[in-house]
């Protein structure tokens, strides 16, 4: 089977919509840094608590 | 950098890395063998793949999964050797978009692969709904809660979205043994059903192999062990890749080959990253095992291959002196067949001559046509015979100087009565040079310059053949041009062939054998010459030319 148009579109927009994500993973992590340093065990919170994204 | 960050490097003693992934970070060497190992030979295979099979769809996605599986392998590196936080956040969350992609692209091309259609368009968004929120929120806390430096292990601490990737991934791998299990039921033939279940294992192992770190370390809080299931990931990709070439026309043995050859360069290699016996160890057994598989089935293929060429060798042996006792049989018969035909039309032209009396009314018309008939079938026969004779080589030319215009001529006249029968106007032109060439007359007449005009004539319904003779460019150019039936560009590349046909050929003239134009061109160029056709197309006529060296 050859590839067809619609093919062709859904896979340009699969990566852009990844071009975008990693984009932005890479903006914030490597240009501006931003993020959180947990010093203590204590400070990290449970992944399935949702008190822990109240800031994205 | 911070001072934060400087000062937590310098605590912890972190080693600097180079190129991303060179860093004595990395405790074990073994990790670069793992890693390098696995990302190498997948896509070397993928791009095999991709290459041969350019156009098809299962083969990009191959790719697509491949680049998708090699990108995280990478990234895992990375977090392997980096010191810097910001890069462990990064490519950690490089890490979260690539794995749930290489789950999709891995079920997407088993789709394609399986069921030979792509998805529609409803289920392409709907298979591809359950990555957005990866896209989405990958870069936020949901992907990476922070960076833990409450140890010195540089790690950073997954969000919900991590957990969320395991559980599409279990979707999509789901949905590979759900469509196998369908096509394993549904399909009548065995070969289909085959060749579902083992793409489908080799698929979900492949998965496995690239997930088992993760699934350990749920469990176990072991980190190393998923370095191992890497190693899975290149021999089952590789087993994807021999199960396209066993339904396609790809070469496996090569594929085996270049397996083997990349797994001595890989270990090769390795060496160079090596710093205790253990890892020697180590790296020796796994390419042992990697060498033995692949050295077994590359010796298998060997044989198999010797095998099949030494059975093709005698079939072909068997082939040629059954062809050789057919011909002889066929020239036997033909050589009877041409003999009874030729005292028939003997016969025949004797009673319409009225050599045993003149013929009743009613029966000559008949006669005649019997004598044109005995006279086509000889001819046929004859002509089938001249073609076997060019072709063993068994055709004696005699050569002698003649003048190629009054030849010409000759055949023109000859043909002249078909012409006039067929209503068809019939022109002889020649530019007055001299036409002296060296040959066998009886051959180019009868074989070459009556063959071609007495085609123009067969395939001309209306209208005129105009033979001209010239000398053009140290060369005697014998041209018949027509207003026939023309030729098309299919019909043209087996015009001269043995035997070959144009499409609409036999319907215009019901005796053509397809040998006349093989032998013009035979004879032809045994002078030297050189024989085409051109036509502008269908119904557009067509036009012989024959060249013939002026020596």
């Amino acid at each position: 089977m050859q590839i067809g148009r619609s093919s062709i579109i859904y896979t340009v927009v699969l990566f852009v919509l990844v071009g975008l994500s990693v984009g932005a993973a890479y903006y914030r992590y490597m240009v501006r840094q931003d993020f959180t340093y947990f010093q203590t065990e204590d400070e990290i919170p449970d992944q399935f608590d949702p008190s822990a994204y109240s800031q994205l | 950098m911070t001072p934060e960050v400087f000062n937590l490097i310098q605590a912890c003693e972190w080693a600097p890395s180079q190129f991303l992934v060179f860093s004595d970070n990395v405790f074990e060497s073994f990790i670069y063998y793992s890693h390098l190992g696995s990302i190498i030979p997948t896509l070397l295979i993928a791009l095999f793949i991709f290459i041969y099979g350019r156009k098809e769809f299962s083969s990009i996605l191959l790719l697509l999964t491949s680049i998708f599986f090699s990108l995280w392998v990478f990234s895992d590196l990375v977090l392997w050797a980096t010191e810097f936080p910001s890069y462990t956040m990064f490519f950690w969350a490089l890490e979260i978009v690539c794995e749930p992609l290489v789950y999709f692209f891995s079920f997407y091309f088993f789709y394609v692969y399986v069921f030979k259609k792509d998805l529609s368009v409803l289920q392409k968004i709907l298979f591809l709904f359950p990555l957005l929120p990866t896209f989405v929120f990958a870069s936020t806390r949901l992907g990476l809660l922070g960076y833990d430096i409450s140890n010195c292990d540089r790690a950073a601490s997954e969000g919900i979205l991590a957990t969320y990737g395991y559980a599409i991934e279990i979707l999509y791998t789901l949905l590979i043994i759900g469509f196998a299990i369908f096509v394993l039921i549904k399909a009548k033939e065995s070969v289909v059903k085959k060749r579902t279940a083992l793409l489908a294992v080799g698929i979900v192992l492949f998965l496995l192999s690239f997930s088992i770190g993760n699934i350990v370390e749920v469990f176990s809080q072991d980190w190393s062990i998923g370095r191992y299931g890497l190693f899975g990931a290149p021999v089952f990709v590789a087993f994807l890749a021999y199960l396209i070439v066993q339904y396609r026309a790809f070469n496996v043995r090569l594929i085996g080959a270049q397996a083997l050859v990349a797994a001595f360069w890989l270990s090769v290699l390795s060496l160079l990253f090596i710093r205790t016996v253990e890892d020697v160890r180590i790296i020796t057994s796994v390419t042992l095992i990697f060498v033995l598989i692949a050295g077994i089935l590359l010796v298998r293929g060997v044989k198999r291959e010797i095998a099949q060429r030494e059975k093709i060798q005698k079939l072909a042996e068997e082939l040629q002196d059954t062809n050789e006792r057919q011909e002889g049989l066929l020239h036997f018969i033909g050589h009877e067949v041409k003999g009874f035909l030729t005292k028939d039309a003997g016969a025949f032209a004797a009673i319409s001559q009225g050599d045993f009396g003149t013929p009743p009314d009613g029966m000559k018309p008949f006669v005649d046509q019997a004598l044109i008939e005995s006279r086509q079938g000889a001819d046929s026969v004859s002509n089938i015979l001249k073609a076997s004779n060019l072709k063993k080589g068994a055709v004696t030319y005699v050569k002698e100087p003649f003048d190629l215009e009054a030849l010409a001529r000759e055949a023109v006249e000859k043909a002249r009565a078909a012409a006039e029968r067929k209503g068809l106007t019939l022109t002889f032109v020649a530019d007055g040079a001299s036409y002296q060439m060296t040959g066998d007359k009886a051959q180019l007449s009868d074989h070459v310059l009556r063959n071609i005009i007495d085609n123009s004539i067969n395939y001309t319904s209306s209208g005129s053949i105009a033979v001209s003779l010239k000398r053009d460019d140290g060369k005697l150019v014998f041209a018949v041009k027509d207003t026939g039936i023309g030729i098309d560009e299919d019909d043209k590349k087996h015009l001269f062939t043995e035997g070959g046909h144009g499409k609409d050929s036999q319907r215009v003239n019901v005796h053509s054998t397809g040998y006349g134009l093989y032998i013009a061109k035979q004879i032809a160029e045994a002078h030297g010459g050189t024989i085409r056709a051109e036509s502008e197309g269908r119904d557009k006529g067509s036009t012989f030319f024959v060249e013939f060296p002026v020596v």
